[in-house]
Protein backbone atom coordinates (compact mmCIF):
# COMPACT_ATOMS: atom_id res chain seq x y z
CA UNK A 1 0.00 0.00 0.00
CA UNK A 2 1.12 3.24 -0.97
CA UNK A 3 0.22 5.00 2.02
CA UNK A 4 1.78 2.59 4.78
CA UNK A 5 4.62 4.72 5.34
CA UNK A 6 1.83 7.01 6.35
CA UNK A 7 0.35 4.64 9.38
CA UNK A 8 3.84 3.72 10.78
CA UNK A 9 5.35 7.23 10.48
CA UNK A 10 2.49 9.43 10.64
CA UNK A 11 3.54 13.22 9.93
CA UNK A 12 1.33 14.48 13.08
CA UNK A 13 2.96 12.48 15.34
CA UNK A 14 6.43 13.69 14.21
CA UNK A 15 5.83 17.06 14.03
CA UNK A 16 4.34 16.76 17.62
CA UNK A 17 7.34 15.06 19.08
CA UNK A 18 9.26 18.45 17.24
CA UNK A 19 7.54 20.67 18.41
CA UNK A 20 7.45 18.93 22.35
CA UNK A 21 11.38 18.93 22.02
CA UNK A 22 12.07 22.20 20.15
CA UNK A 23 9.68 24.27 22.54
CA UNK A 24 10.99 22.72 25.49
CA UNK A 25 14.60 23.51 24.72
CA UNK A 26 13.31 27.26 24.42
CA UNK A 27 11.70 26.91 27.16
CA UNK A 28 14.71 26.25 29.44
CA UNK A 29 16.28 28.74 27.68
CA UNK A 30 13.55 30.89 28.44
CA UNK A 31 13.90 30.07 32.20
CA UNK A 32 12.58 27.06 33.01
CA UNK A 33 14.64 24.66 34.95
CA UNK A 34 17.17 22.59 33.14
CA UNK A 35 15.91 19.97 30.98
CA UNK A 36 12.49 20.47 32.22
CA UNK A 37 11.17 22.68 29.39
CA UNK A 38 8.13 20.32 30.16
CA UNK A 39 7.24 17.56 32.45
CA UNK A 40 3.72 16.80 33.13
CA UNK A 41 4.62 15.27 36.84
CA UNK A 42 6.69 18.04 37.87
CA UNK A 43 4.49 20.55 36.93
CA UNK A 44 1.93 19.58 38.03
CA UNK A 45 3.78 18.95 41.29
CA UNK A 46 4.52 22.61 41.15
CA UNK A 47 0.90 23.31 40.90
CA UNK A 48 0.11 21.42 43.90
CA UNK A 49 2.61 23.36 45.41
CA UNK A 50 1.43 26.64 44.63
CA UNK A 51 -2.02 25.47 46.14
CA UNK A 52 -0.51 24.70 49.21
CA UNK A 53 -0.83 21.35 48.68
CA UNK A 54 2.30 20.36 50.16
CA UNK A 55 4.78 22.09 51.79
CA UNK A 56 8.10 21.79 49.60
CA UNK A 57 9.21 25.14 49.32
CA UNK A 58 11.11 24.75 46.29
CA UNK A 59 8.70 23.23 44.33
CA UNK A 60 5.82 25.44 44.48
CA UNK A 61 4.38 27.17 41.24
CA UNK A 62 1.70 27.64 39.21
CA UNK A 63 3.09 26.52 36.09
CA UNK A 64 0.86 27.84 33.24
CA UNK A 65 2.21 25.37 30.92
CA UNK A 66 -0.61 22.86 31.94
CA UNK A 67 -4.03 24.81 32.15
CA UNK A 68 -2.53 26.07 28.51
CA UNK A 69 -1.78 22.57 27.42
CA UNK A 70 -5.56 21.50 28.51
CA UNK A 71 -6.86 24.59 26.74
CA UNK A 72 -4.73 23.84 23.46
CA UNK A 73 -6.82 20.18 23.91
CA UNK A 74 -10.12 21.00 24.12
CA UNK A 75 -9.77 23.84 21.37
CA UNK A 76 -8.36 21.40 18.79
CA UNK A 77 -10.81 18.38 20.28
CA UNK A 78 -13.61 21.07 19.97
CA UNK A 79 -12.55 21.66 16.27
CA UNK A 80 -12.41 18.16 15.30
CA UNK A 81 -15.54 17.09 17.37
CA UNK A 82 -13.89 15.07 19.06
CA UNK A 83 -15.06 16.35 23.08
CA UNK A 84 -16.59 13.46 24.27
CA UNK A 85 -17.97 13.00 27.84
CA UNK A 86 -16.99 9.82 28.79
CA UNK A 87 -17.71 8.59 32.32
CA UNK A 88 -14.87 6.19 34.07
CA UNK A 89 -14.90 2.54 34.02
CA UNK A 90 -13.22 2.35 37.40
CA UNK A 91 -11.96 5.82 38.96
CA UNK A 92 -10.84 4.81 42.39
CA UNK A 93 -8.02 2.41 40.38
CA UNK A 94 -7.10 5.44 38.03
CA UNK A 95 -7.18 7.03 40.80
CA UNK A 96 -4.60 5.34 42.70
CA UNK A 97 -2.83 4.30 39.72
CA UNK A 98 -2.32 7.61 38.83
CA UNK A 99 -0.51 8.25 42.13
CA UNK A 100 1.40 5.52 42.06
CA UNK A 101 3.13 6.73 38.50
CA UNK A 102 3.35 10.42 39.78
CA UNK A 103 5.28 8.55 43.31
CA UNK A 104 7.56 6.98 40.65
CA UNK A 105 8.25 9.95 38.67
CA UNK A 106 9.13 12.00 41.85
CA UNK A 107 11.67 9.50 42.45
CA UNK A 108 12.91 9.38 38.65
CA UNK A 109 12.55 12.95 38.40
CA UNK A 110 10.98 13.34 35.82
CA UNK A 111 7.64 11.71 34.18
CA UNK A 112 8.34 10.24 30.72
CA UNK A 113 7.92 13.39 28.81
CA UNK A 114 11.14 14.82 31.06
CA UNK A 115 12.49 11.29 30.62
CA UNK A 116 12.74 12.01 26.58
CA UNK A 117 13.82 15.71 27.34
CA UNK A 118 16.79 14.49 29.66
CA UNK A 119 17.75 11.96 27.08
CA UNK A 120 17.79 14.65 24.45
CA UNK A 121 20.22 16.93 26.76
CA UNK A 122 22.66 14.02 27.27
CA UNK A 123 21.58 12.74 30.98
CA UNK A 124 22.18 9.35 30.57
CA UNK A 125 20.10 8.89 33.77
CA UNK A 126 17.62 8.71 31.49
CA UNK A 127 18.90 5.81 29.57
CA UNK A 128 18.16 3.81 32.48
CA UNK A 129 15.51 4.94 32.90
CA UNK A 130 14.44 4.07 29.90
CA UNK A 131 15.07 0.46 30.40
CA UNK A 132 12.98 0.03 33.04
CA UNK A 133 10.26 2.13 31.65
CA UNK A 134 9.89 -0.20 28.72
CA UNK A 135 10.77 -3.31 30.81
CA UNK A 136 7.56 -1.41 32.52
CA UNK A 137 5.80 -1.09 29.82
CA UNK A 138 6.93 -5.02 28.73
CA UNK A 139 4.64 -6.26 32.31
CA UNK A 140 1.92 -4.17 31.46
CA UNK A 141 1.40 -5.62 27.86
CA UNK A 142 1.86 -9.41 29.44
CA UNK A 143 -1.07 -8.48 31.32
CA UNK A 144 -3.23 -6.83 28.58
CA UNK A 145 -2.44 -9.47 26.76
CA UNK A 146 -3.66 -11.99 29.59
CA UNK A 147 -7.10 -10.22 29.27
CA UNK A 148 -6.80 -7.27 32.10
CA UNK A 149 -9.15 -4.50 31.53
CA UNK A 150 -9.80 -1.10 33.03
CA UNK A 151 -13.22 -1.89 31.94
CA UNK A 152 -15.52 0.33 29.37
CA UNK A 153 -15.78 3.21 29.43
CA UNK A 154 -19.69 4.86 29.24
CA UNK A 155 -20.60 7.30 26.87
CA UNK A 156 -22.09 10.45 29.10
CA UNK A 157 -23.24 13.83 29.23
CA UNK A 158 -20.48 16.80 27.94
CA UNK A 159 -21.47 18.79 30.29
CA UNK A 160 -18.27 17.12 32.49
CA UNK A 161 -16.18 18.15 29.78
CA UNK A 162 -16.59 21.76 30.64
CA UNK A 163 -14.93 21.20 34.34
CA UNK A 164 -10.96 20.46 33.16
CA UNK A 165 -11.14 23.44 31.02
CA UNK A 166 -12.85 25.78 33.11
CA UNK A 167 -10.25 24.88 35.80
CA UNK A 168 -7.82 25.47 33.78
CA UNK A 169 -8.85 29.05 33.16
CA UNK A 170 -9.22 29.60 36.91
CA UNK A 171 -5.87 28.74 37.31
CA UNK A 172 -4.42 30.77 34.44
CA UNK A 173 -6.55 33.82 36.30
CA UNK A 174 -4.75 32.67 39.74
CA UNK A 175 -1.70 32.33 37.92
CA UNK A 176 -1.89 36.14 36.83
CA UNK A 177 -3.48 37.87 39.85
CA UNK A 178 -0.91 35.86 41.95
CA UNK A 179 -3.41 36.08 45.51
CA UNK A 180 -1.67 35.46 48.59
CA UNK A 181 -2.81 31.81 49.15
CA UNK A 182 -0.47 31.26 45.85
CA UNK A 183 2.70 29.61 47.25
CA UNK A 184 6.18 30.73 44.49
CA UNK A 185 9.24 28.75 45.31
CA UNK A 186 12.28 31.81 46.18
CA UNK A 187 14.82 29.12 45.60
CA UNK A 188 15.22 26.32 43.96
CA UNK A 189 13.19 24.61 40.13
CA UNK A 190 10.19 26.31 41.47
CA UNK A 191 12.01 29.38 40.94
CA UNK A 192 12.71 29.26 37.67
CA UNK A 193 10.19 30.06 34.80
CA UNK A 194 10.08 31.42 31.31
CA UNK A 195 8.21 34.39 30.65
CA UNK A 196 4.16 33.39 31.58
CA UNK A 197 3.38 34.22 27.99
CA UNK A 198 5.85 32.10 26.08
CA UNK A 199 4.83 29.34 28.82
CA UNK A 200 1.23 29.99 28.07
CA UNK A 201 1.86 29.96 23.91
CA UNK A 202 4.17 26.70 24.12
CA UNK A 203 1.82 24.97 26.46
CA UNK A 204 -1.46 25.45 23.98
CA UNK A 205 0.63 24.66 20.81
CA UNK A 206 1.63 21.33 22.47
CA UNK A 207 -1.74 20.85 23.38
CA UNK A 208 -3.03 21.51 19.92
CA UNK A 209 -0.16 18.70 18.34
CA UNK A 210 -0.88 16.28 21.02
CA UNK A 211 -4.66 16.12 20.71
CA UNK A 212 -4.42 15.85 16.72
CA UNK A 213 -1.01 13.28 16.81
CA UNK A 214 -2.07 10.74 19.98
CA UNK A 215 1.43 11.50 20.91
CA UNK A 216 1.97 9.16 23.92
CA UNK A 217 5.13 8.04 25.08
CA UNK A 218 3.65 4.73 27.02
CA UNK A 219 1.67 3.98 23.36
CA UNK A 220 4.63 3.73 21.55
CA UNK A 221 6.52 1.23 23.02
CA UNK A 222 3.26 -0.57 23.94
CA UNK A 223 2.00 -0.38 20.40
CA UNK A 224 5.47 -1.43 19.20
CA UNK A 225 5.54 -4.56 21.37
CA UNK A 226 2.10 -5.30 20.78
CA UNK A 227 1.79 -5.07 17.04
CA UNK A 228 5.14 -4.30 16.03
CA UNK A 229 3.88 -0.49 15.01
CA UNK A 230 6.11 2.36 15.69
CA UNK A 231 3.56 5.06 14.87
CA UNK A 232 4.07 6.55 18.08
CA UNK A 233 7.73 5.55 19.17
CA UNK A 234 8.38 7.95 15.18
CA UNK A 235 7.22 10.80 18.35
CA UNK A 236 9.87 9.92 20.35
CA UNK A 237 12.29 9.76 18.52
CA UNK A 238 11.35 12.70 17.41
CA UNK A 239 11.88 14.97 20.18
CA UNK A 240 15.15 13.07 21.11
CA UNK A 241 16.26 13.93 17.75
CA UNK A 242 14.98 17.78 17.11
CA UNK A 243 15.29 18.27 21.33
CA UNK A 244 18.90 17.34 21.32
CA UNK A 245 19.52 19.27 18.24
CA UNK A 246 17.98 22.59 19.71
CA UNK A 247 19.79 21.57 22.92
CA UNK A 248 22.86 21.91 21.40
CA UNK A 249 22.69 24.53 19.13
CA UNK A 250 21.40 26.59 22.51
CA UNK A 251 24.51 25.32 24.31
CA UNK A 252 22.05 22.84 26.84
CA UNK A 253 23.60 19.70 25.95
CA UNK A 254 25.93 17.52 27.69
CA UNK A 255 26.32 13.47 27.92
CA UNK A 256 26.83 12.03 31.11
CA UNK A 257 26.33 10.58 33.95
CA UNK A 258 27.05 12.76 36.86
CA UNK A 259 26.02 16.27 37.66
CA UNK A 260 23.38 16.29 35.08
CA UNK A 261 20.42 18.86 36.46
CA UNK A 262 17.88 17.76 38.80
CA UNK A 263 18.65 14.18 38.35
CA UNK A 264 20.28 11.55 41.12
CA UNK A 265 23.03 8.67 39.93
CA UNK A 266 20.83 6.34 41.84
CA UNK A 267 20.54 3.37 38.53
CA UNK A 268 18.89 1.01 40.74
CA UNK A 269 15.77 3.54 41.68
CA UNK A 270 16.11 5.22 38.68
CA UNK A 271 14.99 1.82 36.80
CA UNK A 272 12.58 0.58 38.96
CA UNK A 273 10.60 4.14 39.49
CA UNK A 274 10.36 4.07 35.81
CA UNK A 275 9.25 0.45 35.84
CA UNK A 276 6.39 1.58 37.91
CA UNK A 277 5.46 4.47 35.80
CA UNK A 278 6.15 2.08 32.73
CA UNK A 279 3.24 -0.79 34.17
CA UNK A 280 1.23 1.69 36.19
CA UNK A 281 0.70 3.71 33.02
CA UNK A 282 -0.35 1.01 30.63
CA UNK A 283 -2.89 -0.04 33.19
CA UNK A 284 -4.28 3.53 32.99
CA UNK A 285 -3.98 3.41 29.10
CA UNK A 286 -1.17 6.23 28.39
CA UNK A 287 1.57 8.51 30.37
CA UNK A 288 0.70 11.09 32.41
CA UNK A 289 1.37 13.47 29.13
CA UNK A 290 -1.55 11.04 27.39
CA UNK A 291 -3.85 11.41 30.64
CA UNK A 292 -3.76 15.16 30.40
CA UNK A 293 -4.71 14.63 26.92
CA UNK A 294 -7.51 12.63 27.21
CA UNK A 295 -8.65 14.05 30.40
CA UNK A 296 -8.99 17.18 28.34
CA UNK A 297 -11.44 15.11 25.76
CA UNK A 298 -13.56 14.54 28.61
CA UNK A 299 -12.50 11.10 29.80
CA UNK A 300 -13.38 10.67 33.08
CA UNK A 301 -11.35 8.18 33.63
CA UNK A 302 -8.09 9.97 33.04
CA UNK A 303 -9.58 12.76 34.65
CA UNK A 304 -9.84 10.43 37.59
CA UNK A 305 -5.92 9.72 36.77
CA UNK A 306 -4.71 13.79 36.50
CA UNK A 307 -6.64 13.97 40.06
CA UNK A 308 -4.41 11.17 41.47
CA UNK A 309 -1.27 12.39 39.85
CA UNK A 310 -1.98 15.66 41.79
CA UNK A 311 -2.55 13.74 45.41
CA UNK A 312 0.50 11.60 44.97
CA UNK A 313 2.26 14.76 44.09
CA UNK A 314 1.43 16.26 47.37
CA UNK A 315 1.65 13.09 49.52
CA UNK A 316 5.22 12.89 47.76
CA UNK A 317 6.60 15.71 48.49
CA UNK A 318 4.77 15.94 52.32
CA UNK A 319 5.79 12.38 53.42
CA UNK A 320 9.46 12.57 51.81
CA UNK A 321 9.43 9.89 49.26
CA UNK A 322 10.05 11.94 46.25
CA UNK A 323 14.09 12.09 45.75
CA UNK A 324 16.51 15.11 45.02
CA UNK A 325 19.77 15.33 43.28
CA UNK A 326 21.27 14.04 46.62
CA UNK A 327 19.36 10.33 46.26
CA UNK A 328 16.06 8.65 46.84
CA UNK A 329 14.67 8.42 50.65
CA UNK A 330 14.13 5.07 51.78
CA UNK A 331 10.47 5.87 51.81
CA UNK A 332 10.70 6.68 48.34
CA UNK A 333 12.05 3.40 47.75
CA UNK A 334 9.55 1.22 49.53
CA UNK A 335 6.64 2.79 47.99
CA UNK A 336 8.17 2.48 44.33
CA UNK A 337 8.84 -1.11 45.30
CA UNK A 338 5.07 -1.48 46.83
CA UNK A 339 4.05 0.65 44.23
CA UNK A 340 5.31 -2.03 41.30
CA UNK A 341 3.46 -5.13 43.40
CA UNK A 342 0.12 -3.21 43.58
CA UNK A 343 -0.14 -2.42 39.84
CA UNK A 344 0.55 -5.94 39.46
CA UNK A 345 -1.88 -6.83 41.84
CA UNK A 346 -4.38 -4.99 40.08
CA UNK A 347 -2.90 -6.08 36.43
CA UNK A 348 -3.86 -9.32 37.64
CA UNK A 349 -6.76 -9.56 39.39
CA UNK A 350 -8.69 -7.37 36.63
CA UNK A 351 -9.03 -9.45 34.00
CA UNK A 352 -11.87 -10.15 31.99
CA UNK A 353 -14.15 -12.29 33.23
CA UNK A 354 -14.45 -15.25 30.82
CA UNK A 355 -10.61 -15.26 31.36
CA UNK A 356 -10.73 -16.04 35.00
CA UNK A 357 -13.54 -18.51 34.27
CA UNK A 358 -11.10 -20.00 31.74
CA UNK A 359 -7.82 -19.94 34.24
CA UNK A 360 -10.46 -21.74 36.55
CA UNK A 361 -11.31 -24.43 34.63
CA UNK A 362 -7.37 -25.13 33.99
CA UNK B 1 -16.33 -1.72 -3.20
CA UNK B 2 -15.45 -5.88 -2.76
CA UNK B 3 -11.63 -5.17 -2.82
CA UNK B 4 -9.34 -3.11 0.25
CA UNK B 5 -9.43 -3.90 4.10
CA UNK B 6 -12.09 -3.59 6.68
CA UNK B 7 -11.43 -2.19 10.16
CA UNK B 8 -13.10 -3.86 13.50
CA UNK B 9 -13.06 -1.57 16.43
CA UNK B 10 -13.72 -3.26 20.20
CA UNK B 11 -14.36 -1.90 23.39
CA UNK B 12 -11.08 -3.14 24.62
CA UNK B 13 -7.89 -4.05 24.01
CA UNK B 14 -8.35 -7.63 25.12
CA UNK B 15 -11.39 -7.98 23.13
CA UNK B 16 -9.36 -7.35 19.89
CA UNK B 17 -6.40 -9.40 20.87
CA UNK B 18 -8.64 -12.51 21.30
CA UNK B 19 -10.56 -11.75 17.74
CA UNK B 20 -7.13 -11.54 15.75
CA UNK B 21 -6.06 -14.65 17.73
CA UNK B 22 -9.31 -16.28 16.88
CA UNK B 23 -9.59 -15.02 13.11
CA UNK B 24 -5.88 -16.23 12.81
CA UNK B 25 -6.64 -19.57 14.05
CA UNK B 26 -9.09 -19.51 11.17
CA UNK B 27 -6.68 -18.67 8.52
CA UNK B 28 -8.21 -15.32 7.74
CA UNK B 29 -5.49 -12.68 7.03
CA UNK B 30 -6.10 -10.66 9.91
CA UNK B 31 -3.57 -8.40 11.78
CA UNK B 32 -4.08 -5.53 14.73
CA UNK B 33 -3.14 -1.95 13.79
CA UNK B 34 -3.33 0.96 16.04
CA UNK B 35 -7.34 2.45 15.40
CA UNK B 36 -6.58 4.85 12.74
CA UNK B 37 -6.38 8.08 13.97
CA UNK B 38 -9.39 9.11 11.71
CA UNK B 39 -11.96 7.15 12.99
CA UNK B 40 -10.89 7.88 16.40
CA UNK B 41 -9.01 10.50 19.17
CA UNK B 42 -8.02 7.15 21.36
CA UNK B 43 -5.51 5.05 21.01
CA UNK B 44 -6.98 1.41 21.31
CA UNK B 45 -6.30 -1.26 18.74
CA UNK B 46 -8.06 -2.13 15.84
CA UNK B 47 -7.86 -5.42 13.56
CA UNK B 48 -7.43 -5.33 9.70
CA UNK B 49 -8.69 -7.80 7.42
CA UNK B 50 -9.53 -8.51 3.84
CA UNK B 51 -13.05 -7.07 2.85
CA UNK B 52 -13.27 -10.66 0.78
CA UNK B 53 -13.88 -12.17 4.32
CA UNK B 54 -16.26 -9.38 5.95
CA UNK B 55 -19.09 -11.60 6.17
CA UNK B 56 -17.12 -14.69 7.90
CA UNK B 57 -15.42 -12.62 9.97
CA UNK B 58 -18.48 -11.41 11.39
CA UNK B 59 -19.88 -14.52 11.58
CA UNK B 60 -16.89 -16.39 13.56
CA UNK B 61 -16.39 -13.06 15.85
CA UNK B 62 -20.26 -13.61 16.53
CA UNK B 63 -19.84 -17.07 17.19
CA UNK B 64 -16.81 -16.96 19.13
CA UNK B 65 -18.83 -14.39 21.38
CA UNK B 66 -16.61 -11.49 20.64
CA UNK B 67 -18.65 -7.77 20.80
CA UNK B 68 -17.53 -5.65 17.77
CA UNK B 69 -17.45 -1.98 18.97
CA UNK B 70 -17.68 -1.27 14.86
CA UNK B 71 -16.72 -2.05 11.69
CA UNK B 72 -15.59 0.23 9.23
CA UNK B 73 -13.99 0.90 5.51
CA UNK B 74 -11.44 3.14 5.19
CA UNK B 75 -12.80 6.54 3.17
CA UNK B 76 -11.41 7.07 -0.19
CA UNK B 77 -8.57 9.56 -0.51
CA UNK B 78 -8.68 9.46 3.36
CA UNK B 79 -5.38 8.77 5.18
CA UNK B 80 -4.15 8.15 9.22
CA UNK B 81 -2.52 11.41 9.16
CA UNK B 82 -4.63 14.90 9.29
Amino acid sequence: MKRDWKRLAPPMVILAGVAVGVLAAFLVREGNPPNMGLCIACFERDIAGALGMHQAAVVQRLRPEIPALVLGVVLAAAFGKELKGRSAAAPAVSFVVGALVMVGALVFLGCPTRMTLRLAGGDLNALVGLVGFAGGIWAGTELLKRGYSLGRPAPGSLLPTFVLPTLAVGLLVLAFVEPSFIHTSAKGPGSMAARAGMAIGAGVLIGVVAQRSRLCFVGGIRDMILMRNPHLLVGLAAIIVAGGATKAALGQFRIGLADQPIAHTDHLWNLLAMVLVGLGSVLLGGCPFRQLVRAAQGDGGAFAAVCGMFAGAAVAHNAGLAASPTGVPVAGKTVVAAGIAICLALGWSLREPHKRREASDG
Amino acid sequence: MADGERIATFHTTYEGMRAARLLQDEAVAARLIPVPRWLSADCSIALTFPASDASRVQALLEKGGIEVRGYHQEPDGSSDAP
